[in-house]
């Protein structure tokens, strides 16, 4: 079996036992979401996207900073260092084994945020999940190599938001944001907008991997 | 075969390996003896690639140079450190099965079952690691470290936590590998019968 493969299984057999972060992550969802569903009345906010994209960058990067930590706090990340493998192998294992995590809490988020807000996109839903499932993979990556940059320092959890959320921001959540606000109002720019999404994805997860390889 | 010469690694201000010159030959039991910290881990942390050492002149495992051939030196190397580290949600055996399949070894299962029952694990194999005692942690390490049948194997006080059994068992498979031409660096507080020279780890460099 393939190394990334490896990590992948390992990961979700982790998580599925344990389904520390996972349920953890989805309850803080929920939380953000009610509050903002009975915080903001009559605003233009709740017949945007805006507020599904809050909900998924602040506990989808928990659940990624989460991984990562504990990984660090075992001391099982030496465990992995030590497998004679690449360091870019070891980071896309790591990526995409929080992916599928954040797939699944982001499938979570939409459902709820359907449920509480009702459904904005309309005939466009399965389209907005889709735009949803390929934000999460430029998530998964800046936040994976953050997080096992900040992980071994002090506070790590912190440094690790501090560094991804204002990278996230203004490039793969801005887009996401474009991409579904485009489908709730039927504007032109949604192509646009899904391109620059799709690129920004790449160009994180390619300079995620080309990072972890040089920085050994 | 393990190879150091002029080798120098220091963390900030604090040089804790200082032109240290090593020699573990094939079929060779080393064990590295000196005060708590002398760098005794710190010198099996940079041999097996977990830290990068500042300099050295010659720094090979089996002939080949740790910063060129990294992922090499890691399958070449079975490492048993002072707190082997285990996902506690997993059982003994998904433990080792994970490794061996990490290390693209054929068969993990079999192997993995096989190596359990070499030290004495295989009735605790399907229960969760996080539920293991001190010593059968350190048993699970010391599977771990000789699955992938690496050349060169660097332990870190193996003995911790080991009732007279498990000693017993650590020490024939260390033997054992002698036999079979694995160098062998060995951390202890005391040079066991067995091993073949000592040497002392003082002021960053082998005396």
């Amino acid at each position: 079996m393939n190394p990334i493969q490896v990590l992948i299984r390992k990961e979700l057999k982790v998580e599925f036992r344990s389904l520390q972060g996972l349920v953890a992550s989805a309850m803080l969802s929920f939380m953000i979401l009610m509050s903002l569903r009975f915080s903001v009345i009559d605003s233009i906010i709740l017949q945007n996207s805006g507020i599904l994209w809050a909900s998924i960058l602040l506990t989808g990067l928990g659940l990624v900073t989460h991984i990562s930590t504990r990984e660090s706090e075992r001391g099982t990340v030496d465990l992995l260092k030590l497998a004679p493998i690449t360091r870019y192998q070891l980071f896309l294992g790591r990526m995409v084994g929080s992916l599928v995590l954040l797939w699944i809490l982001s499938t979570i988020i939409l459902v709820i945020y359907v449920i509480l807000f009702g459904n904005p996109f309309a005939e466009n839903l399965l389209l907005a999940y889709l735009i949803v499932l390929i934000g999460c993979t430029g998530l998964s990556a800046v936040g994976t190599l953050a997080a096992s940059s900040a992980t071994p320092l002090h506070g790590g959890w912190m440094i690790t938001s501090l560094f991804a959320i204002p990278i996230l921001l203004f490039t793969v959540i801005e887009a996401a944001i474009r991409s579904t606000d485009s489908l709730i109002s039927g504007s032109s720019d949604f192509e646009l907008a899904f391109m620059l999404l799709i690129m920004y994805n790449v160009a994180f997860v390619t300079g995620g991997a080309w990072l972890s390889e040089i920085s050994d | 075969m393990i190879k150091l010469n002029a080798f120098f690694k220091s963390f900030g201000p604090k040089k804790v390996l200082r032109s240290l010159d090593l020699e573990v030959k094939d079929g060779e039991i080393v064990t590295l003896v000196g005060n708590n910290g002398s760098g005794k881990t710190t010198l099996l942390r940079s041999i097996n690639t977990l830290d990068k050492p500042d300099d050295y002149d010659v720094a090979e495992i089996d002939g080949y140079d740790l910063r060129s051939f990294p992922e090499e030196i890691r399958s070449r190397i079975g490492y048993l450190p002072h707190n082997p580290a285990f996902y506690p949600e997993l059982t003994g055996f998904e433990n080792l099965r994970f490794w061996l399949e990490l290390n693209s070894i054929r068969d993990a299962e079999s192997r993995a079952r096989g190596f359990l029952a070499k030290v004495g694990l295989i009735s605790f194999g399907d229960d969760l690691s996080g539920n293991y005692s001190r010593g059968m942690v350190q048993r699970l390490g010391f599977a771990m470290a000789i699955s992938h049948t690496p050349t060169t194997l660097l332990l870190d006080e193996p003995f911790t936590g080991l009732d007279s059994d498990g000693i017993a068992i650590i020490e024939k498979l260390l033997t054992k590998l002698r036999d079979e031409n694995c160098s062998i660096l060995l951390v202890s507080h005391e040079s066991p019968s067995y091993s073949d020279r000592t040497v002392e780890l003082d002021r960053g460099g082998i005396s």
